[in-house]
């Protein structure tokens, strides 16, 4: 039977609580390595306050630690603020959020 | 030797040859100085238990020496703090420092490799190690890798759920430069408006002078609703690791979160300078 196996490798956090986990996934035939395939990188980015129940437990330990309610908080604000901006911008237009022409009232 | 009128009880040594310390201090006094006195006109090969100097076919057991000059040092193992010649044959060599015209080995291990002229490699592989070794200097290339990265849609209000089994894209990246190609499908959404972002990149685009930082991606929409209008295009800013997904329009980009539906793919194709 063919199974695919993940393995941690690395956590790195950017300066804004960005977690990237770097796991190689292992291909396993009845159960034994295939050495000769080679592990494909899956490296994938978790924001602040992600769902981290499919993280491995080396990585969520990381992003625990990092992720305080400031640094969650933190990134909240930059989204609504980057909502709001582009809101702002297309009302300046004369458009909704959906692109749509505002209706006077 | 010493001269041979100095030799009263032999002429020549044969194997474990003992030379009494009365003898040695009166006779063989030469032997005691850094000298080692050898007929280089012999030409038969050494026997057990004895030392040939001029052979090939016989090797010392071990040997401990500071400095070795040499036109060609041929081992399984090499291991020196500095090592200096023209051919270097080896299976493993360690070394701080390696000089040579050439060197073969199977294993190099070396804290400072200069080499002045091509490098031939003729396994055809470079490997880097899984953890990047960063290097401030512009002439250094210090990462290769290729790997894949799952990745979502989101919409400034509503959402956008992609299907697990469209939502990867796949990276190539060489040393800060990195390229993302992939395709993602939308399996559902929930009244999107306002901006459209892809997120999730694997590396952060990194900061650059002036606006030298930013990307814009090659796109394909496809599946949008029955109303959408407009080129697509998008826009990747310093310290982002998502691509913000915009139509042109009436001369302006516009906010494309609307425009998607179940089903609708997104093909795109970004390189930026990332970390």
């Amino acid at each position: 039977m063919l199974e695919k196996k993940r393995s941690f490798v690395s956590a790195e956090i950017a300066a804004d609580g960005t977690l990237f986990v770097k796991e190689y996934e292992h291909i396993f035939i009845d159960g034994e390595l295939q050495k000769d395939i080679a592990p494909k990188i899956w490296r994938n980015c978790h924001y602040p306050s992600a769902d981290l129940s499919k993280v491995p437990d080396a990585a969520r330990s990381v992003a625990q630690a990092v992720w305080t309610p400031e640094v969650v908080q933190a990134h909240k604000d930059k989204l609504e603020s980057a909502r709001a901006a582009e809101e702002a911008r297309l009302r300046a237009k004369g458009l909704n959020l959906d692109g749509s022409p505002i209706k006077k009232a | 030797m010493p001269s041979t009128d100095t030799i009263t009880t032999f002429y020549s040594f044969t194997a474990r040859t003992q030379i009494k310390s009365a003898e040695m201090n009166n006779n063989f006094s030469a032997f005691r100085g850094h000298l080692i006195a050898v007929d280089g006109s012999l030409s038969a090969l050494a026997v057990s238990n004895s030392y040939d100097l001029g052979s090939s076919s016989r090797y010392w057991r071990a040997g401990y020496i500071t400095q070795v000059n040499c036109s060609t040092v041929s081992a399984s193992t090499i291991v020196g703090t500095s090592i200096n010649a023209t051919t270097i044959i080896g299976t493993t060599v360690t070394a701080t420092t390696l000089q040579a015209t050439t060197a073969t080995v199977t294993t190099l291990v070396a804290t400072s490799l200069t080499v002045s002229s091509a490098i031939n490699l003729t396994g055809g592989q470079i490997a880097y190690p899984s953890a990047r070794n960063a290097s401030a200097d512009p002439n250094t290339q210090d990462e290769y890798e290729e790997g894949n990265t799952a990745v979502t849609l989101t919409a400034s209000t509503g959402t956008i759920t992609l299907q697990s089994t469209q939502d990867t894209l796949s990276y190539t990246k060489i040393g800060r430069f990195v390229n993302y190609t992939g395709q993602v499908v939308v399996a559902s959404v929930s009244a999107p408006t306002g901006s459209l972002i892809l997120s999730g990149l694997a590396f952060a685009c990194q900061g650059g002078s002036e606006l030298s930082d930013r990307a814009s991606p090659s796109l394909r929409l496809a599946g949008l609703t029955t109303t959408a209008t407009g080129a697509p295009q998008g826009l990747i800013l310093a310290g982002g690791t998502s691509v913000t997904i915009e139509r042109y329009l009436n001369g302006n980009e516009t906010a494309t979160a609307a425009m998607m539906q179940a089903g609708s793919s997104i093909i795109i194709n970004i390189s930026y300078i990332s970390t």
